[in-house]
Parts: C-alpha cells; sequence; structure tokens
C-alpha cells in the first residue's frame, strides 16, 4: 500500500521534469466564424454532461463508510475529489492509491473522465484558472502512470468560480475544502 | 418596503486617512426605470485626503417633466469623486436658472467656489441640457454650453455636464459618462447562476446581457465601447467570446485545450491577447487576431503566463508570471525578446492594467495577510496600496486614468467599489444581493 503512491508521485516527478516541450500551435483551433448566434442568448441549459458533473461534485472523501467494502479497489474509486496544499499542483500522498485506483480502472476499460481542477477565492481570477489547470493536469499524469490513457482524461479548470459545496465563505477550513480536482466520469 | 429592497450599506474601516474623512450616503431613487421605481441604490463615499472644491449645483429648470433630476445626478458623480463638495440642495437661498442674474452676496454667504445652474429642454423627441459653471470669486462665467440627451439617455447626459465641470475645474477630463461591465452570481454551487451585466459607471441602468448556469468571467470592453469579450464556461470548459452590445450577437473566438482565459484588446480593437493552455495545461500568451482568427504566441515558458494587458502603444504587453517562483508582473514586447519583470516588492503581485497615458500599472498585491490594489509608476518603486482589503480584486482603470473600478469582498459577497487614485476618495456602489465579480470600465459607445 504504501509503495505504489511513492512510486507514483516519484514517477509523476520524472514525468514532469522530462516533458517535452510542447508544439508552438495549440490544438483544435475553436473559433466559430461566420455562425449564426442567437440575438439575445438565454440561459445555458446545463449539458448532460455537467449536470453528471453536479451531482458528483460532493466531497466524497467524507462518505467513507464505518464497514470495510469487500472490494478495497472499489472503496478507492467510489471517492473522486483530491484536495491540494496552498499553492501547491502535488497530489500528496494520501491521495496517491486512490488516483492510481482511478487510472488502473481507466486502463482496464473505455471509461472518459473530466478532471476539474478548483482553487480558493483568493488572488485573481484568471491566475487561479491556470493553477486550477495545472492541478488538473498533475492528476492526468497520475492517472496516465496508472495506465489510463491520453485520451481517456481531460484537464480544465474552473479556477474559483466554483466553490465546493460546504467551501462557501472565508476561512483556512472553507479555502481547503475548495482547492481540489473532481474526477468526473462522462457518460 | 426595506424587506423587499437588498439593500447593504458599507461601512469602511477606519484607516490613516479617516481623520479627513466623511462619510456621505447618498440616497438616489432610480424614478426613472419603469418597473424599478422603488429600488434605490447605496452609495457610500469615504472623501479622500485632498481638500474638496465647495460647489452648488442648482436643482435644473424643466418645463418637460423628464423623471430624471439631472443636478443630483451631475450632485452624485462629483461627491463620488472626492473632489468636490457639493451643498446640500435644503441649503440653497436660491434657484436661479441659466441666463437668470446671481446673487453673488448670497452665494458668498453660502461659502461655495462655484455656482452650477442648467435646464432640460425638449427638442423634437430628445432633450436638450443647457448648463452654465460660474465661480462666485469673480463671477465669471466659466462654462456656458448644451449637451443633447435622447429620451432614455438624459442620465448620460448628466453625466457629460459632470465630466465638463470636473475637466474645467481640475484640468483633467472626467469619465463619469462610461460604463462599467461586472458578473453576478447568485446562489451556492452546483446551483449557481452568473448574469454578465453592463452598467452606467454610477452603478445605474444595469442591464443583463448574458445569463448562464456555468461561470462568466474577465469581461473587457473594446476600446470603442461597442463589444465585449469575455470567457464563458458554457458546456463545461472555457472560451473567450465576443458580444456586440447593442445587437447581443455573439462568436467564440477560442475554445483551444483546457483554457481560455483573460482577453485584453489591443489597442486598435483588432486583437485580443489571450491565455490559453498548451496540450499539456500550460498557460502561455497568444494573440488573436480577429478577422482571420489568426494566432500568434508572444510568450514561451513552463510558468503560468496570464491576465495579459497592452501598453496604450500596443507594442507590450503586461502580464502575470510565476517564472521567478511566485506570482509577479512582467512586460513582454511584442517584438520579442525576454520578458522584462516589473513588480519586486511583495510576495503576490498580479492582473496588471495600464493606465490610457502609460504612466502607471495597478494591480492586485499581497498586503497585510490579503489582497489589495496597488498603483505603481512606471518609472520605477513599489505598488502603492490604494484600498482596505481584506481581499481586492480586478481592479480596472477608468478611461480618465483617474479612478480604478475593483471587486471588493464585504460580508461574504463581492461587491463593486472605486477609488480615485490620487485623492483616496473610496465609494461603494450596492444595488443587489448578488455576488459581484470581475468589474471593468470601458467607454460609451
Amino acid at each position: 500500500m504504501k509503495k505504489l503512491p511513492l512510486f507514483v508521485l516519484v514517477g509523476a516527478t520524472l514525468l514532469l521534469a522530462g516533458c517535452p516541450k510542447k508544439p508552438t500551435t495549440p490544438p483544435d483551433a475553436g473559433a466559430t466564424s461566420g455562425v449564426a448566434v442567437p440575438v439575445q442568448p438565454a440561459a445555458e441549459a446545463n449539458t448532460a454532461a455537467t449536470d453528471s458533473a453536479a451531482t458528483t461534485a460532493q466531497d466524497t472523501s467524507t462518505m467513507t463508510p464505518a464497514q470495510p467494502l469487500p472490494d478495497p479497489e472499489a472503496a478507492l474509486v467510489a471517492r473522486t475529489v483530491i484536495y491540494f496544499a496552498l499553492d501547491s499542483e502535488a497530489v500528496a500522498e494520501e491521495f496517491a492509491a486512490m488516483v492510481t485506483a482511478h487510472g488502473k480502472r481507466l486502463g482496464a476499460g473505455s471509461a472518459r473522465v473530466r478532471l476539474e481542477g478548483h482553487t480558493d477565492e483568493r488572488g485573481s481570477d484568471s491566475y487561479n484558472n491556470a493553477l486550477g489547470l495545472r492541478r488538473a493536469e498533475a492528476v492526468k499524469k497520475a492517472l496516465k502512470l496508472a495506465g489510463a490513457q491520453e485520451a481517456q482524461a481531460e484537464a480544465v479548470s474552473f479556477g474559483e468560480q466554483k466553490p465546493a459545496a460546504g467551501g462557501e465563505g472565508e476561512g483556512d477550513e472553507a479555502w481547503a475544502k475548495n482547492r481540489r480536482v473532481e474526477i468526473v466520469y462522462l457518460p | 418596503m426595506n424587506e423587499t429592497l437588498p439593500i447593504w450599506v458599507a461601512r469602511l474601516a477606519p484607516s490613516a486617512l479617516s481623520r479627513h474623512s466623511v462619510r456621505v450616503v447618498l440616497w438616489l431613487l432610480l424614478a426613472t426605470v419603469p418597473g424599478l421605481a422603488s429600488a434605490q441604490l447605496v452609495v457610500q463615499i469615504t472623501r479622500g485626503s485632498s481638500a474638496p472644491l465647495p460647489i452648488a449645483v442648482v436643482p435644473f429648470a424643466d418645463n418637460v417633466g423628464p423623471a430624471t433630476d439631472v443636478a443630483a445626478v451631475v450632485t452624485a458623480d462629483l461627491e463620488r469623486s472626492g473632489r468636490f463638495a457639493v451643498l446640500a440642495r435644503q441649503d440653497l437661498l436660491s434657484s436661479p436658472a441659466p441666463g437668470q442674474p446671481l446673487l453673488w452676496a448670497d452665494w458668498r454667504r453660502l461659502a461655495v467656489n462655484h455656482v452650477l445652474v442648467g435646464r432640460v429642454r425638449a427638442v423634437g423627441t430628445s432633450y436638450a441640457v443647457d448648463y452654465e459653471l460660474y465661480s462666485v470669486t469673480t463671477g465669471e462665467r466659466l462654462l456656458g454650453q448644451s449637451v443633447a440627451a435622447s429620451f432614455t439617455g438624459l442620465r448620460t447626459g448628466a453625466h457629460r455636464v459632470a465630466d465638463a465641470v470636473y475637466e474645467k475645474l481640475l484640468g483633467v477630463p472626467g469619465s463619469f459618462a462610461s460604463r462599467l461591465a461586472y458578473v453576478a452570481m447568485e446562489g451556492r454551487a452546483p446551483q449557481q447562476k452568473f448574469r454578465m451585466v453592463v452598467a452606467d459607471a454610477d452603478g445605474e441602468n444595469a442591464a443583463t446581457v448574458l445569463t448562464s448556469a456555468q461561470p462568466l468571467m474577465a469581461p473587457a470592453f473594446s476600446p470603442d465601447g461597442t463589444r465585449l469579450a469575455y470567457v464563458s464556461f458554457e458546456g463545461g470548459r472555457s472560451a473567450v467570446w465576443v458580444q456586440a452590445l447593442r445587437t447581443g450577437e455573439r462568436q467564440r473566438v477560442s475554445a483551444r485545450g483546457g483554457l481560455n482565459d483573460a482577453p485584453a484588446w489591443s489597442p486598435d480593437g483588432t486583437r485580443l491577447a489571450l491565455a490559453i493552455a498548451s496540450t499539456d495545461g500550460n498557460v502561455d500568451l497568444w494573440l488573436l487576431t480577429l478577422a482571420d482568427n489568426s494566432l500568434l504566441r508572444v510568450t514561451e515558458d513552463p510558468a503560468i503566463d496570464t491576465e495579459p494587458a497592452f501598453s496604450p502603444d500596443g507594442k507590450s504587453l503586461y502580464f502575470t508570471s510565476d517564472r521567478g517562483g511566485r506570482a509577479q508582473v512582467y512586460r513582454a514586447s511584442l517584438a520579442g525578446g525576454k520578458p522584462q519583470r516589473v513588480t519586486f516588492e511583495g510576495s503576490y503581485n498580479a492582473r496588471p492594467r495600464v493606465s490610457a497615458d502609460g504612466s502607471r500599472i495597478a494591480l492586485v498585491t499581497s498586503a497585510a495577510g490579503g489582497y489589495r490594489i496597488g498603483v505603481q509608476e512606471l518609472t520605477g518603486g513599489a505598488p502603492r496600496v490604494v484600498t482596505e482589503g481584506p481581499n481586492d480584486e480586478s481592479p480596472s482603470f477608468a478611461p480618465n486614468g483617474q479612478w480604478l473600478v475593483f471587486a471588493a469582498r464585504r460580508g461574504g459577497r463581492g461587491v463593486l467599489a472605486t477609488v480615485a487614485i490620487d485623492s483616496g476618495a473610496r465609494t461603494v456602489l450596492s444595488t443587489t444581493a448578488a455576488d459581484i465579480r470581475s468589474p471593468t470600465w470601458g467607454r460609451l459607445p
């Protein structure tokens, strides 16, 4: 139980250090030109994907049952939120086994996840968006080390815009709840 | 009535300025807005350190019955700047109209230096606002002008009068006739609702231009004031959009990879500087030419580069980067070369905005365990903290470079606040119970 998380962390560090410089153009240029757009845009309807995000957005780490589950892997995969220290995108050791379990599960099948990075409310909005993305990318790297394929995990960030349930308000406790990555399985 | 009105009056904490500060609460009836006649806007002003100029603003005579009290709008503007002390209306001894003689002895007794008189006339289907500004000391007429105002735009006409008075007496243009955009968030996650709001610079005439269940952020007016660029998370991931404010027509201009953020307009309005993530999530700055969607890389660094702002000459970008280990402000020349660090004091300096004359930047700076708005001269030195915290964000210069709007946190939510940089006068504008974020200042089209 102890060796695997360490291996993952060391591996992630090596991967970070050895990561080649990325291409000079960003992927999938996404401008829509000449497309008809609504004159009075209505409220954006939540897609099924975002509805699922909403339902999985709860802090399931507190839902560990008192009775041990028969399958320890299932218990790990039931947890979908990774919390981070202040100003850090390092996946803490206590979450390594859980992230590895998700990575193994992805590697064994064709499921896809969206990794939603979040920060606390302090500091400027867009800088926090970039910090949240860093956290999501760190989880993605750990998932890939455990067996997930590149195409199975998408990293996105909401920065400080979507505080966790129970993470509203101010103070260390609320802020710690908001510095997180949520693993959202896509339908 | 009060229980239906989400009114909140801020009490700004005492500071070094408090010995000289006077708190003024203005209650302005939104009588011009149909359906909002009972709503009230609360403005709290904490005057700064410079001695305000005493002035009288006589109620504007009108024979057309407009619902807008032009003199009240002008009064609120001048008070909010912190540079004027407007005589209370009930202390006026007379209410002359333009062209009528002024009783100088009376005005001297009231200890005002200047008197503004005016009138509203119907001209076809619109209005003309005539106004005259007098010096009590010399008896000289300093201004005698007329501004046109549409039937629905009388408040804007009033702001233009205030701009003219401000410029005549202080030698720098006013920016009362201008607009704000901000995001109003309502509800708790995951049932949040985000509205993009465009309002007059005094917070009035607020209009929702976009509503979304997903976050909206980082609005930026085009230099001509006709379009708004912003970030929308509709569909679950960030994209940059540009929306024409008159028609509501909107276009997605960047949806690339994991992050599309922080649009900043080039001074000529043809390009946007953006923060875009590469495939591995590293965020760098790019220039998007709107006419052909071509993209040009500006920075390339494994650190975070974000929150760009053009210099007024369009030749460089100021931006936030943690390439030195912590968030600081850097400047990159669009001609190339290594970005130069701009801020050196403090552990966190981010989200720069450049004044229109290019002499200074406003930024978010760490101070006293929180975040405040700082202003740093580009000739050097440390950021001068101009707000009280504890968690101030998103500074944006008024077009005249004299004032900043920013988001302050009061009572667990964001509120619109302004500060006059040189006088230190601060205001909190509060019109709704929403959590206000990302305010930005722009010109009227």
